[in-house]
């Protein structure tokens, strides 16, 4: 162990899998929207934050701050007049010095809903003139948020009035103007105006599970069944290695499109067929090992002193390939993620989670190369870049302490 | 001889027989896929068949629809039970009959799926054909710059960059690369093979080659650090040996050093570009897809997306084969490549 962090590669795959991990566990305390785990597919969800917008720290004086963020502008306290036939009308202005950021603007006008609701609202322009942009009745259940929409393109600041009829109570709460960013966040939003820094965290958690769970079984896999045959030899030898032969030549595409067919795919699906086909990935080395180790000169004196084969295989065998399958785990994990995430992109991913794959497949069905969203792009695949680089650092790390002649 | 020439034998024989396996494989998972399609066209041809009649009464036409429906389940042997259906199947496979497409097509409408692999397949050879011939030449370079200053800087960084790219999707490197060349500064054509109109003569192989270009360079440059370190390490590998030691000994010159060194690494140089090109084929294939470069890779996308099976039964068993083929190919080449192999021979 020690040797193990002696190794600069092992020290920097253990740091960097300390980040992932901590990020994977305490990440909805980290992201803005602690939520989306269960409401990323939900767009109504999101409907809140601007579509396609870059990250927030792309608002600066190199582009005179014409990206600013999302800002909820709260109402004061409403001008009161009556009206002629008894009714009142309430009236909020809300500044919004839009010229500096640059039209247009999405603006949302939100107000808390009590039955009916009379809205009438105008823009104040620079000059003095007004110009009325609304007049309607919105109808919003109690204890809903109703929301309306509009399109600026220049304006001082916009004046909104309610007309309450006589008798009408007052609106529970009163109105708030959401003047939708730019710029959105860490990294960002995509054309659903789901926040990528949130999914880029999110998706960690799985890239971990799915890598942790597959490579462990499909070594633990391999390193039995490569031992069994190098040390069983004769007709299980030959069986497994035409088994090894046929499902390390056999793609696992096919089953997922059989599958996807059929049924809705899931992680979990995929998971499943991975374990089926992937302990052939570290098969092959196992057994040359096996093959090399069972030939040892302490093996042989075992059997001399008369320890039967079983014996042999798990006092002996098996425990001098067990770190040496812990390198090969490490060493597997990034080729998981990367199959994972090529078939999220083919559309045949589990689209109810969040992965960094499904996110890319997301990005390339929906024009992010063309229309240059690449704070859409770049999280995604850098994240399995560094997910795959962390696992290969640990990997050589493994693989310094076991094998000394690389040291 | 003798003895390699009936070990080849067995060789070829064995890849053969783990062809039909794979085609039996393929024909059981796509079995339930496969028949809901053809169903469908049975349900097609049928009322097409009643469109194209005429002036007949009810009876007549009834009588049509079924003995065209009788006719066509038996065309398509879906009157037969599932296992004879999979081994038709199968037999279709191995006979490259892979019947007509359930919706693609080529780019003069024909269905047939012979026609739509035969379009894509020359893209996609020229491409990685063209990849694997650059990744040795420039890995080769770059190998034998590396293994001469061992632990120099660019041995150093030779050693760390395939860890890198080794957990990076190539096709994502592809989507950067087509937004950062194609769309953000307009270097590259976005897609396609030729421009349109398609310029007449050698002004449009030009044009397909710049097409091909960015592509291209994509995978060149994330394969090609692979193959450089594994050639890095044969190199010092076998510098290191004892024949080289004795060579010396007796007062060769390096260059003669050399030649023997080329000689003893050639079987392992020889695996590393196929294995290279078989690998590039099966794992960068999605690359295609991105650059909408016309190949295999790209019908894969679309068949993947409409459930296509007979064009997806062709990729698959056309890369089984080629895989395989690959496999004994090197083999083989072990025997005759590499002299310390002594192939059949009684030790």
């Amino acid at each position: 162990m020690k040797r193990f962090f002696k190794s600069r590669a092992g020290l920097a795959g253990f740091v960097l899998l300390a980040i992932f991990v901590v990020l994977a566990l305490f990440g909805p305390l980290l992201v803005p929207f602690p939520g989306a785990a269960r409401h990323w597919h939900d767009l109504s969800w999101w409907q809140d934050s601007p579509a396609a917008v870059p990250p927030s720290w792309m608002n600066g004086p190199w582009n005179g701050y014409s990206l600013p963020g999302t800002e909820l502008l709260k109402a004061g306290p409403p001008r009161e007049r009556t009206n002629g036939d008894g009714g009142r009308l309430l009236s909020w202005s809300f500044p919004l010095a839009i010229g500096r950021a640059g039209p247009p603007r999405d603006l949302v006008l939100r107000f808390a809903g009590d039955g009916k609701a009379f809205l009438m609202a105008s823009l104040v322009h620079a000059d003095g003139s007004t110009e009325e942009v609304l007049r309607q009745v919105q109808e919003v259940a109690k204890g809903q948020t109703g929301r309306i929409p509009l399109h600026v393109q220049e304006a001082a600041s916009l004046e909104l009035t309610e007309y309450l009829a006589p008798g009408q109570a007052e609106p529970a709460a009163g109105p708030s103007l959401l003047l939708v960013g730019k710029s959105s966040g860490l990294l960002g939003t995509d054309v659903e105006k789901r926040d990528i820094w949130t999914g880029v965290v999110l998706g960690i958690r799985w890239a971990l599970v799915l890598g942790a769970v597959v490579s462990f079984l499909t070594v633990l896999t391999g390193l039995l069944l490569g031992t069994i045959a190098a040390c069983y030899g004769g007709f299980l030898d030959s069986v497994i290695n035409r088994v090894y032969e046929f499902f390390s030549l056999m793609p696992l595409l096919p089953f997922l499109i059989a599958l996807s067919v059929a049924y809705h795919p899931s992680l979990w699906s995929f998971m499943a067929l991975a374990l089926l086909f992937f302990w052939t990935r570290s098969f092959k080395t196992v057994y040359a090992r096996a093959l090399q180790i069972k030939e040892e000169g302490h093996i042989e004196a075992a059997r001399m002193m008369g320890a039967g084969r079983w014996w042999r295989v798990t006092r002996h065998v098996l425990p001098a390939l067990l770190p040496y399958g812990f390198a090969v785990m490490a060493l597997s994990v990034p080729g998981i993620i990367l199959y994972e995430a090529s078939v999220s992109l083919l559309g045949l991913g589990d689209s109810s989670t969040i992965t960094w794959g499904q996110m890319l497949h997301d990005a390339l069905v929906q024009g992010a190369v063309i229309n240059r969203l690449w704070w859409w792009i770049l999280p995604p695949g850098l994240s399995i870049a560094l997910m795959g680089l962390t696992f290969a650092l640990l990997g050589r790390g493994f693989d310094r302490v076991l094998n000394p002649r690389s040291r | 001889m003798k003895a390699f020439e009936s070990y080849a034998a067995r060789r070829i024989f064995h890849g053969l027989v783990m062809y039909l396996v794979m085609a039996l494989a393929y024909s059981l998972v796509f079995n339930g896929i496969a028949d809901k399609s053809l169903r469908s066209q049975v349900d097609e041809d049928v009322a097409q068949a009643v469109r194209a009649s005429t002036g007949l009464d009810a009876a007549a036409l009834t009588h049509l629809e079924e003995a065209t429906r009788a006719q066509k389940l038996r065309q398509y042997h879906l009157d037969e039970p599932w296992v004879q259906r999979v081994l038709w199947r199968t037999a279709e496979v191995l006979t490259f009959h892979f019947g007509r497409s359930t919706g693609l097509s080529s780019s003069s409408g024909d269905r047939e799926v012979l026609a739509i692999v035969a379009e894509a397949l020359p893209n996609t050879l020229c491409l990685f054909l063209s990849e694997a011939a650059l990744v040795l030449l420039l890995g080769g370079v770059l190998g034998v710059a590396a293994a001469r200053k061992p632990h120099g800087a660019l041995d150093r960084f030779s050693s760390v960059l395939p860890m890198v790219l080794n957990g990076l999707p190539a096709w994502w490197v592809g989507m950067l690369a087509l937004m950062l060349f194609s769309y953000v500064i307009p270097l590259f054509p976005s897609g396609g093979v030729h421009v349109n109109p398609t310029p007449p003569g050698l002004a449009g192989l030009a044009d397909y080659l710049w097409h091909m270009l960015l592509p291209l360079i994509t995978i060149v440059a994330l394969n090609l650090w692979n193959t450089a370190w594994l050639i890095r390490n044969l190199l010092t590998d076998t510098y290191a040996q004892d024949f080289v030691k004795v060579a010396r000994a007796k007062g060769l010159s390096e260059a003669r050093v050399g030649v023997h060194v080329i000689a003893a690494i050639r079987p392992a140089v020889a695996t590393i570009a196929l294995m290279g090109l078989i690998q590039s084929i099966s794992g960068n294939i999605l690359v295609e897809g991105i650059f909408a470069w016309p190949g295999l890779g790209s019908l894969y996308f679309a068949a993947v997306q409409q459930s296509d099976v007979p064009v997806l039964m062709a990729i698959l068993s056309l890369q089984t084969a080629l895989n395989l083929a690959g496999l004994v190919v090197l083999d083989l080449s072990y025997g005759l490549l590499d002299p310390r192999i002594r192939i059949g021979a009684r030790s």
